[in-house]
Parts: C-alpha cells; sequence; structure tokens
C-alpha cells in the first residue's frame, strides 16, 4: 500500500496482473478525457471502475479494447507491455459495451456466426448455452429484440470466445432490476468458474459493491483512490468532533469531516474526548472522492 | 476475417446492388440501342459510364460506408479482433471489385453488340476497357471519399459538378475536356484512342489521392472524424449551407459580368453613324445608294432619340441585309453569337414603319436584356416602340388607329395582360396597332414627360445578377405614374370605339369574310387538318405543331391557298395539339389581316 504525490505510480510487475494502465492520457479537442489516469486490475478479480458520467470510463476502456489510442502512458495486458492493443489481444478479450450496435437485420444466431469468424476460440456450443440460459431468442432480428436482451446477447458474444478478460462498459444501465441481477450472477459465475478477470465500468455503487472485489473511483479523467472493498471501508472513515481537532501523522483530509489512512493508523491514533469514528459505506465513499477534487491518488 | 467481412457486406447489400445492376443493365441497353441508331462503336457504354457510374459509385459507397458510420455498427465491426485498415480496405476493394465487374460486363455486352456490325479487334476493345476502367476508379475513389465525409458527402458531390460547370463556362470548354471526364472522349468512342500513359497516369494518381483522403478520413483520430462526420447535419450546419450556397451564387452572380461581344459590322454597307447609333443598309435588290441612305438616316434618328428618351449609353450597330422573296411586312432578326448588334433580314421593298418599329423594338429587347418582351409588359414595350417609330408621321398613326379600331378584340385588361394570346388571336399587324393605341392613350394622359419617365422605370437596364428578381412589376409601374390597367385599358376601349365611329366608312369597306379550321379523319387517308376562307380568294394558313411547353412565338408555317378549302401539309400523331391560323392581305387596312385562330387537338 503507498500514498502517491504524484499521478506516477511505483509498482512492481506482477505476474498475476490483467490490467495496468500508467498516466494514460487521452485528449478530445480541448476536453482531458483521461488525465494520467492509472489503474490495476488483477487476474481473476472483479474490478470495479466506478465514476460519474464524463469521468473517462468508457475512454479508458475504449483504450482497452484498442478502438481509441491513448496520447501518452502506457498499457499492460496480462502482465506485458503494449503500444497498441493488437488483434491476437482483442481476441482475449470480450467486451460489452453501453449501447449494442449490433447490425439490425441479423439475429442472434447470425450474429453469433458473424462473430465466430473472428475468434478461433469460438466455442458455438457456449454461445447456444448462453442463449439459452439468458432466455435471448436466437431467431429473431437484433432490432426486434429489447435493450435487456441485447445487452444479453452481447455479454454471450463477450463470452463465447472465452476470453481471460471481460470489459463491461455500465450493461446494465438499461436494465430492469431482475435482469441486472441475473446478469451479475451470471458475471459472478464466469469469474468462479472461469478465472476471467472482469473490468466492470459503472457510476452505480450498489452494482459495483454486489460483485467487485477491488475499486477504482475516477473523477475527471484521473483515479482518486484505488484498493480492495474492504480496505477502502477501514481506511476512509467519517471523523465526527464537537470541535476542530489536529490531523493526526499519516493522515490526509478527503473532506472536512472524511479522513484517510491505513488501518494500522486508525487503530492507532489517539482521538480526542467526544470524537467518534464511523465506517462508510462505498457509497459514501464513491461521494466523497468523486465530488472532491485535486488531491493526490490514494492506491492500494 | 476478410471472408467474413464479405459475406456481411453481401447478406446486408445484395438486394440494392442487385436492383443497381438491374437498372446499369436496362439503362445500358437502352444506351446501346440509341447508340446503334446513332453509330458510334463504344459510345453506348461511354454514355452509360458518364452517366450511370457516378450514381452506381454513390449508391455502393452510401451502402458500404455511409451507412456502416451513421447505423453506428462500425462501433460493433470496431470491437471485434479486426484492424480498421482491413476493415476500411475490405470495404474499398469489395465495392470497386463491384463497380470493376459492372464495367468489364457493360464493355463486354458494348462489344458483343458492336461486333453484329462491325469486326473490333481486341486490341482495340481492350484499350477502351482500359479508358472507362480508369473513369470508374476515379469515380469510386471518389465516391468512397466523399462517403467517408457522411453528412457532407451530397455537399461534395455538389461542389464537384458546380466546380466542372464554372470551369467549363469560365474557360469556355465542354464538358468532355475536362479531366477526368476527357477519358471518354470520342476517340475512345470509336475505339481508336491510343493509350496515353500521361493521361492515364494522371488519372490514377488523382484517383490515389481520393483513395488515400478516404482512408486519412476513415482512420484518423481513431475513427473519430468519420464518426463525427457520420451524425445527421444540425440545424446550423444546414442553414449554414443553404446561406453559403445562396450568397455564393448572388456573389458569383454580381462579381461575374458578361462577356462583352465585339460590335458587328459590314463594312459594304451604306452606313450613317450618329453619336450613339450606328446604322448600315446593304445594298442590292434594287435599293439605291440614296434610299439605303435614306432609310439609314431615318433609323439612325429614332435611335438617337431613344437614347435620349430613355438614358441609354448608345445602342447597337443595326445592319439591314435586303432579302428577295418577303413579305414588306415581314423582318427576320439574325442570331449573332460572337458580336453584338442588330442585324434584319427584310424585302427591298419593306414597309418602312414596320421595319423602324421592328430596329427599335430589337434595341429595346437588347437594352434590357429581353425583359421588356416579358409577357405582363410586352404591349408597353410593343405599344412604346410602335408610338416610338410613327411619332411624326400623322398619316401612318391614323391607319395604326384605324387597324385597331378593325379589332374584332376589345381592349381589355386581360388584352393587355395576356399579350401573347392576344397576339395569337388578332394577328400581328391589328395586335401592333392596339398596342400603339393603347401607347397613344397613355402618353395623352400622362403627357410627355412623365410617359419618358414611365418608360425609363419600365425598360431600364436590369442588373447582370440576382437583384433582377427584385425589379418592381409594371402594375407597379403604372401606378406609381398613377394609372391602372384597368383605367387603361377603359380609355383605350373608348378611344376605339371613337375611332370605329371616326373610321365607319372605311371599316365598312372591309370585306367579310369566314374562315373554317376542321380537323378530319378517315380510315383511310387518316386524321388532316382542312381550312378554308370565304370572301378572300387568295389567302395563307400559318400552322405549327405545338409541342407541351409550347408558346405562341413557335415559328409558324406558312401555306399560301387561292382554293376555298385546302389540307394543311401536316404529319403529326395522334393528340398532338396544332395552332392553325388563317390570314388575307387587306386593301383597306393595308396590312394582313388574321381572321380565324385556334389550336386544336388532334384526335
Amino acid at each position: 500500500m503507498l500514498s502517491l504525490a504524484s499521478q506516477t505510480r511505483h509498482t512492481i510487475a506482477v505476474p498475476t496482473e490483467a490490467i495496468r494502465l500508467d498516466a494514460l492520457r487521452r485528449r478530445y479537442g480541448r476536453v482531458h478525457a483521461l488525465d494520467g489516469l492509472s489503474a490495476l486490475a488483477r487476474a481473476g478479480e472483479v474490478y470495479g471502475f466506478l465514476g460519474r458520467n464524463g469521468a473517462g470510463k468508457t475512454t479508458t476502456l475504449r483504450i482497452l479494447m484498442g478502438i481509441v489510442r491513448a496520447d501518452a502512458g502506457e498499457i499492460h495486458l496480462f502482465g506485458e507491455r503494449v503500444k497498441r492493443v493488437s488483434v491476437a489481444d482483442k481476441r482475449r478479450i470480450g467486451y460489452v459495451s453501453q449501447d449494442q450496435n449490433f447490425y439490425p437485420w441479423m439475429t442472434a444466431q447470425q450474429l453469433g456466426q458473424f462473430v465466430a469468424s473472428f475468434y478461433p476460440a469460438w466455442d458455438a456450443r457456449e454461445f447456444e448455452r448462453m442463449l439459452a440460459l439468458l432466455d435471448v431468442p436466437a431467431k429473431q432480428r437484433s432490432v426486434e429484440l429489447s435493450g435487456g436482451t441485447r445487452t444479453k446477447l452481447a455479454l454471450a458474444l463477450a463470452l463465447a470466445p472465452r476470453p481471460s478478460l471481460l470489459l463491461l462498459d455500465e450493461p446494465t444501465a438499461g436494465l430492469d432490476p431482475v435482469a441486472r441481477r441475473e446478469f451479475h450472477e451470471l458475471v459472478s459465475e464466469v469469474v468462479r468458474e472461469r478465472g476471467v478477470t472482469v473490468f466492470l465500468s459503472s457510476h452505480l455503487v450498489d452494482e459495483v459493491e454486489s460483485i467487485a472485489t477491488r475499486v477504482g473511483i475516477v473523477h475527471a479523467g484521473r483515479m482518486r483512490i484505488e484498493g480492495d472493498v474492504p480496505w477502502l471501508r477501514e481506511s476512509i472513515r467519517r471523523v465526527c468532533a464537537p470541535a476542530p481537532c489536529a490531523l493526526p501523522p499519516g493522515f490526509t483530509q478527503v473532506r472536512a469531516d472524511i479522513w484517510q489512512a491505513v488501518p494500522e493508523h486508525w487503530a492507532a491514533a489517539q482521538w480526542p474526548e467526544g470524537v467518534t469514528i464511523e465506517t462508510l459505506s462505498l457509497e459514501e465513499i464513491f461521494l466523497a472522492f468523486a465530488r472532491s477534487g485535486g488531491g493526490s491518488a490514494v492506491v492500494q | 476475417m476478410i471472408r467474413a467481412l464479405i459475406r456481411k457486406e453481401l447478406r446486408e447489400h445484395w438486394v440494392v446492388l442487385c436492383i443497381t445492376i438491374a437498372i446499369d443493365a436496362f439503362m445500358l441497353t437502352g444506351f446501346l440501342v440509341r447508340a446503334g441508331e446513332r453509330g458510334g462503336r463504344f459510345s453506348g457504354l461511354l454514355e452509360w459510364a458518364g452517366m450511370l457510374g457516378a450514381l452506381t459509385a454513390l449508391v455502393a459507397a452510401n451502402r458500404l460506408f455511409v451507412r456502416e458510420y451513421a447505423g453506428r455498427t462500425q462501433l460493433f465491426l470496431e470491437v471485434l479482433p479486426i484492424g480498421r485498415p482491413r476493415i476500411w480496405a475490405t470495404k474499398w476493394l469489395f465495392g470497386w471489385s463491384y463497380m470493376a465487374a459492372i464495367t468489364v460486363a457493360a464493355w463486354l455486352a458494348s462489344w458483343l453488340r458492336a461486333l453484329r456490325t462491325e469486326p473490333i479487334a481486341s486490341y482495340d476493345a481492350l484499350r477502351v476497357l482500359l479508358w472507362v476502367g480508369s473513369f470508374m476508379f476515379v469515380v469510386w475513389s471518389f465516391a468512397t471519399m466523399a462517403g467517408m465525409l457522411g453528412r457532407h458527402r451530397y455537399t461534395a458531390w455538389i461542389g464537384v459538378v458546380c466546380i466542372a460547370s464554372f470551369v467549363t463556362y469560365r474557360g469556355k470548354l465542354n464538358a468532355a475536356e475536362l479531366p477526368v471526364l476527357d477519358l471518354l472522349g470520342p476517340h475512345v468512342a470509336m475505339a481508336h484512342a491510343p493509350i496515353d500513359w500521361s493521361k492515364l497516369l494522371k488519372t490514377w494518381a488523382l484517383a490515389g489521392g481520393f483513395c488515400a483522403a478516404s482512408a486519412t478520413l476513415a482512420l484518423a483520430g481513431s475513427g473519430a472524424i468519420a464518426s463525427m462526420l457520420a451524425q445527421k447535419m444540425t440545424a446550423r450546419e444546414r442553414v449554414f449551407i443553404v446561406v453559403f450556397g445562396v450568397v455564393g451564387m448572388f456573389a458569383y452572380s454580381t462579381v461575374e459580368r458578361r462577356r462583352s461581344k465585339p460590335p458587328y459590322a459590314i463594312s459594304a454597307a451604306v452606313s450613317v453613324a450618329t453619336a450613339h447609333a450606328r446604322v448600315g443598309i446593304l445594298q442590292g435588290g434594287g435599293i439605291t445608294d440614296a434610299a439605303a441612305r435614306q432609310m439609314a438616316r431615318t433609323i439612325a434618328d429614332d435611335l438617337e432619340q431613344l437614347v435620349g428618351a430613355l438614358g441609354l449609353d448608345s445602342t447597337p450597330a443595326v445592319f439591314v441585309l435586303p432579302k428577295r422573296g418577303f413579305d414588306p411586312t415581314v423582318i427576320e432578326r439574325a442570331e449573332l453569337d460572337e458580336a453584338e448588334g442588330i442585324v434584319l433580314r427584310a424585302a427591298p421593298d419593306v414597309v418602312l414603319s414596320v421595319l423602324r418599329t421592328e430596329v427599335l423594338r430589337a434595341a429595346l429587347a437588347d437594352h434590357t436584356r429581353q425583359r421588356a418582351l416579358r409577357e405582363d409588359r410586352q404591349v408597353l414595350a410593343d405599344g412604346f416602340t410602335a408610338w416610338w417609330a410613327l411619332r411624326a408621321e400623322p398619316s401612318e398613326r391614323e391607319e395604326r388607329w384605324l387597324r385597331a379600331a378593325a379589332s374584332s378584340v376589345p381592349v381589355s385588361v386581360s388584352t393587355l395582360t395576356r399579350w401573347l394570346e392576344t397576339q395569337e388571336r388578332v394577328g400581328a399587324c391589328v395586335a401592333d396597332a392596339l398596342a400603339f393605341a393603347t401607347m397613344d392613350v397613355l402618353r395623352r394622359r400622362l403627357g410627355a414627360d412623365a410617359s419618358s419617365r414611365l418608360a425609363r422605370a419600365l425598360f431600364p437596364r436590369p442588373s447582370d445578377d440576382v437583384r433582377v428578381l427584385f425589379e418592381p412589376k409594371p402594375a407597379a409601374l403604372l401606378a406609381g405614374a398613377g394609372v391602372t390597367w384597368s383605367a387603361l385599358a377603359a380609355e383605350a376601349e373608348q378611344e376605339r370605339q371613337l375611332a370605329r365611329a371616326r373610321y365607319a366608312a372605311e371599316l365598312a369597306r372591309v370585306p367579310q369574310r369566314t374562315a373554317a379550321i376542321d380537323v378530319k379523319h378517315t380510315p383511310r387517308q387518316g386524321t388532316r387538318v382542312e381550312v378554308g376562307m370565304l370572301g378572300a380568294p387568295a389567302y395563307w394558313a400559318l400552322y405549327t405543331v405545338l409541342g407541351p411547353w409550347a408558346g405562341v412565338q413557335t415559328a409558324l408555317s406558312r401555306l399560301d391557298i387561292r382554293a376555298a378549302r385546302a389540307t394543311l401539309p401536316l404529319s403529326t400523331s395522334r393528340g398532338a395539339r396544332v395552332l392553325v391560323a388563317l390570314e388575307t392581305e387587306d386593301a383597306v387596312l393595308h396590312c394582313p389581316l388574321r381572321v380565324r385562330a385556334e389550336r386544336i387537338s388532334l384526335p
């Protein structure tokens, strides 16, 4: 665990890491979509990529898919640095985007056949199983499918090539609660059974909280905090003091009443009379970081 | 991967691509049949390539590129493990294969058809394929580039057409001389064109440029440019393009000045020149030098005074060429493409007043860029010129009033404002008299000064640009002078009735004539038009077959008749419309009198 004064990350290459992003930058005209973003997702875990609309989540995922090129920074996939996401890399990645831009005239089956020709490891049986499991009609044109069913179809298409990494870009935005739950269960099952790394981008905290093991909160194109969910809860707490009190050594202030420090410091800290320490939900932590500007990134 | 992509394209677009092929085949068949009638080895193929090539390329590029981006399905493709360059290249090559296949098929069909009538060596035919294929290659390359411009693709096409039109107009070129279009020249049509490597290399380089631009648009900015361009046009962009187009046309029409042509001249003519006019009469046909000089002097004086009255800078040079065999009241104006001037052909014994009127009319028409002859003001133009020519000829003026009095059509607002129809009904002689009478009344009512002011307002030199659309209507100008059409018509008709009373004795001497125009149909002789006139030993029929939009000023054929009845030598199809007018020379009015005019539809 380290706290950085700058946006530069000093990490040791871990063989088990699936995604490592270092100081990614991407600009659209005058808008800085990514302003030195760094992130680390370990293999086999569900990484929750939290951020408000326009924080840079989709741009990050599009860079990971090779759809958009980063202006600067480094990308490491499966422990290897990639200058540009290649076709071979893409074959190991499944991707479900916010909007499903399928060919409207193709049925789910035809889409499967079409996509299959791009993946040597395409598992037709698995695709059919997924369609059945997700209740997606195979012979209906995609334009006739509901938004939820289209998302499920996208998931089936993403999982059929048996990817090592699954990128989900706010996939449940248009789903009803039941469909969303089913979607989460399926993703959890895939992670459990196949050891697939899932990089889930969302602004829905409860969704991320329900399936993610590690979370990164991004704001204005920068990573604000990143770590395992329990570690985040132990490190960021609300301090309710009747009178202003000094910040103990090793602590940083996220907001006036929300402080951050490693769990050991919280345990060792001596608090004046009347001060109460409250644990925060992930949503409160997200709100604290997503609303506050500036400050240094905190990484576990 | 590529095969999957091609299969996808075929499944997605096969219907449209097949329809395009069917249209191409249909049109090519038509062009080939027509080419056979006109005789040209590959002219049908070239016509097809010129007209359908661009259309086919436009359709194919729309389907393969525009549709992918506009439907955002390229985002789905980009997620798949296939590079963006490969997607673009596959589509481009697929489209080009389609275009090339159609071109080769069209060429083969043209060649086989041409072989029926004449031998064409394979080498010659292959050279034609090279030229036509190169043309299609450029067109396809441009179409893909325009396609990548998304919502601006039609702007690009229209822009190219505008530039080509501008260049042809400014450079006085034939469109077939323009680069790329010159690949489809007449030598190629006759399969005689040698291989001009320089021209071909330039063409291919141009195609390569379009191709590179297309690729750049597709790949630059991670495809963001093409995606952005594929979005629907915003209201602001639409307004901008419309305003830009309108302002561009306005600016061009304002800045662009018409070419000034050199003045026409006949050195052998007897000429009279004044400060602002030059008139030449070519001798011949019995016109003496003195008569020619006198005629020229009279016309020059008319023009000189017209310059003062209307505030003209000058008038074009006028030349009159005697032409034997013409009626004394018939005058023809020659078309001058490369020179400025008025050249008239008339009989050596032409009626001078008619000639003077015609010269003034031509000068007025040229000065107003033909706007004086628009129907809503032509009666005033005709009246003004007739009045001007006779301003110092009392006896001739009275004769015009006599003719006006003889008119079977009264003066009314519709008579004056639907002047072409009036002319058709009463004939040129009486129509001119009615116009003269109307102008005479108007000038008496307004006085000389106000009349001149009105004439200047009615017949100005119009702007040489779109401002001409904003010129005031004659009704508004008349109202500005304190006259309305109805008041003018009423007063003119009142004066005409007075003239009828004044010339009752002369009018009583005009013979009563009845004319008949009959359409007859028999199985043996088919449909024919028979005409006849009672009360005239000699008369003539003027006739023409009217086109769908033909006005009354269509040139009329003339048949002189000295029998009670005659059949017009018409060869028409069923349903054709024919204008027939019957006229005879009237000894009292001293001009041809139209007895009857009718438009008939043949059964």
